[in-house]
């Protein structure tokens, strides 16, 4: 069998248009969904870690029901919920952005607390001990001693969700937001290279996920350095 | 011999039981006064750390209590952080800041507990570095440091608070060989200036020089207390002379 790939389209300039407006489209989801779950996940992760069950509870019980369902599920659900009427801001239907983007804030922010938390739990107890000892309170001790040391275990893994949501973005097309694969999905229904359209979304998505991977890495790096100093 | 003046901490009926159902403290009774020194010594498992972790309830008694200048200790008192703040702890694995250097190590406390402002704090911390020999040390990091040097820095950060108690949680067993003196050295000249210590230790040597009072503790309960020259040159009970056989002091 002979694949011949037809490449052509990326010669127009309405296709590259399109396919450059979706990737910025998905950047900003992401950086956005990272940015606001990231904040939002320090909620669950510090009721987690208290050991008040009215607040570990609730807190456990939203990670698990996050974590546990399809993020298309969660996505179409949240939705139909917020059921927001079309308008326009910039361009972009805030009809369906909108739920889209609380939706990925919702899922961001519980895989991200689990981060924080794994990254607090992971800073050794005799810390804690230490600065109680010197009369230090417990949020004293959160902020001036745990946090500091727990953000070198949670960025690297930060990095990791941030390439995980640049490509969960992808589901937005559902909502008809015009990230990557929506546009890709308008391409075709114009071309016959449906099999080369969806190699250059790939490659699309690579490009922005790769150099982030490797920024991580680099500033995970900077990190250990640092701590060795 | 110092056992007339005052008591600074007095510990009554305490029991600890770990959640593993282990049982660390089965009821011991113990006052420490004012100006004393006390070794806890005792064979590992024995309850001697838990003991002396309950003092500033870095372990939360099951049942007894802790009574420290007067005040009965709970963990659900809003004064808990006061009064810890007023007995220093040294830890066998140093517990320094990672992320601060030298100096904002032994001020952080200062700054963020006593509320003073960064020039005194500053000052205060440097004085007490000199004290335990590593003013030249300010601005380095913990992990730049061998481990006598990170405990100088951990019973500086201590002293810092100005506690009127110091308990040390066997402060040289992490340490090579050739830096325990120096730590010792530092404690040493500690108990002449006359602080109340606590120190829970393998160092028998050190135990036998410069304690008032030596405990000998096994399975969770006080065994024998008595002077350095009793217990160790003429103890009464067998399980002291057993586990001093055992490690050739008798």
């Amino acid at each position: 069998m002979t694949v011949l790939l037809n490449f052509s389209f990326l010669n127009n300039p309405y296709s590259i248009s399109l396919l450059l407006q979706g990737l910025g489209m998905t950047l900003v989801l992401a950086i956005l969904a990272v940015f606001l779950g990231s904040i939002l996940a320090l909620v669950p992760a510090l009721m987690r870690l208290s050991p008040i069950k009215a607040l570990s509870i609730p807190a456990t019980a939203y990670v698990e029901i996050i974590r546990g369902t399809p993020m298309l599920v969660q996505v179409l659900l949240i939705y139909q919920l917020l059921n927001i009427p079309l308008f326009l801001i910039g361009g972009i239907d805030m009809g369906s952005f909108v739920p889209g983007l609380v939706a990925l804030v919702i899922n961001s922010s519980a895989y991200v607390s689990e981060i924080i938390r794994g990254g607090i739990l992971a800073v050794d107890r005799g810390q804690t001990e230490a600065a109680r000892s010197l009369g230090l309170t417990q949020t004293q001790t959160m902020q001036h001693i745990i946090l500091p040391q727990a953000i070198k275990n949670i960025f690297p893994a930060l990095g990791n969700e941030f390439v995980t949501i640049i490509k969960e973005t992808s589901i937005f097309m559902y909502l008809g937001v015009a990230e990557l694969m929506y546009q890709v999905g308008i391409l075709k229904a114009s071309s016959p290279a449906v099999t080369e359209l969806y190699i250059t979304a790939g490659i699309l998505y690579l490009i922005l996920t790769y150099p982030l991977s490797k920024l991580m890495n680099f500033i995970e790096r900077r990190l250990r350095h640092a701590d060795a100093k | 011999m110092p056992t007339q003046s005052e008591p600074i901490i007095t510990i009554d009926g305490l029991v600890k039981t770990f959640k593993n159902h282990v049982h660390a403290l089965n009821g011991v009774n113990l006052t420490i006064h004012k100006g004393e020194v006390v070794s806890i010594i005792g064979p590992s498992g024995s309850g001697k750390s838990t003991l002396l972790r309950c003092m500033n309830l870095m372990e939360v008694p099951s049942s007894g209590s802790v009574t420290f200048e007067n005040h009965v200790l709970s963990i659900h008192d809003k004064n808990i952080n006061q009064l810890r703040e007023k007995m220093g702890m040294v830890f066998q694995s140093f517990n320094l800041f990672p992320h601060l250097s030298v100096l904002q190590n032994v001020m952080l406390a200062l700054t963020l507990v006593k509320h003073l402002d960064e020039a005194k704090a500053q000052k205060i911390a440097k004085k007490r570095l000199t004290e335990v020999g590593l003013a030249d040390k300010i601005d380095s990091y913990p992990n730049q440091l061998s481990g006598g040097q990170k405990q100088r820095v951990a019973i500086a950060r201590a002293l810092a608070m100005e506690p009127d108690v110091m308990l040390f949680d066997e402060p040289t067993s992490a340490l090579d060989p050739e830096m325990v003196g120096e730590v010792l050295t530092v404690m040493r000249s500690l108990a002449e200036q006359g602080m109340t210590m606590v120190i829970v230790t393998h160092e028998m040597q050190f135990a036998k020089e410069v304690s008032d009072r030596v405990v000998f503790m096994a399975d969770g309960q006080i065994v024998e207390m008595n002077t350095p020259e009793i217990i160790f040159g003429t103890p009464k009970e067998d399980r002291t002379k057993q586990f001093l056989k055992r490690i050739n002091l008798l």
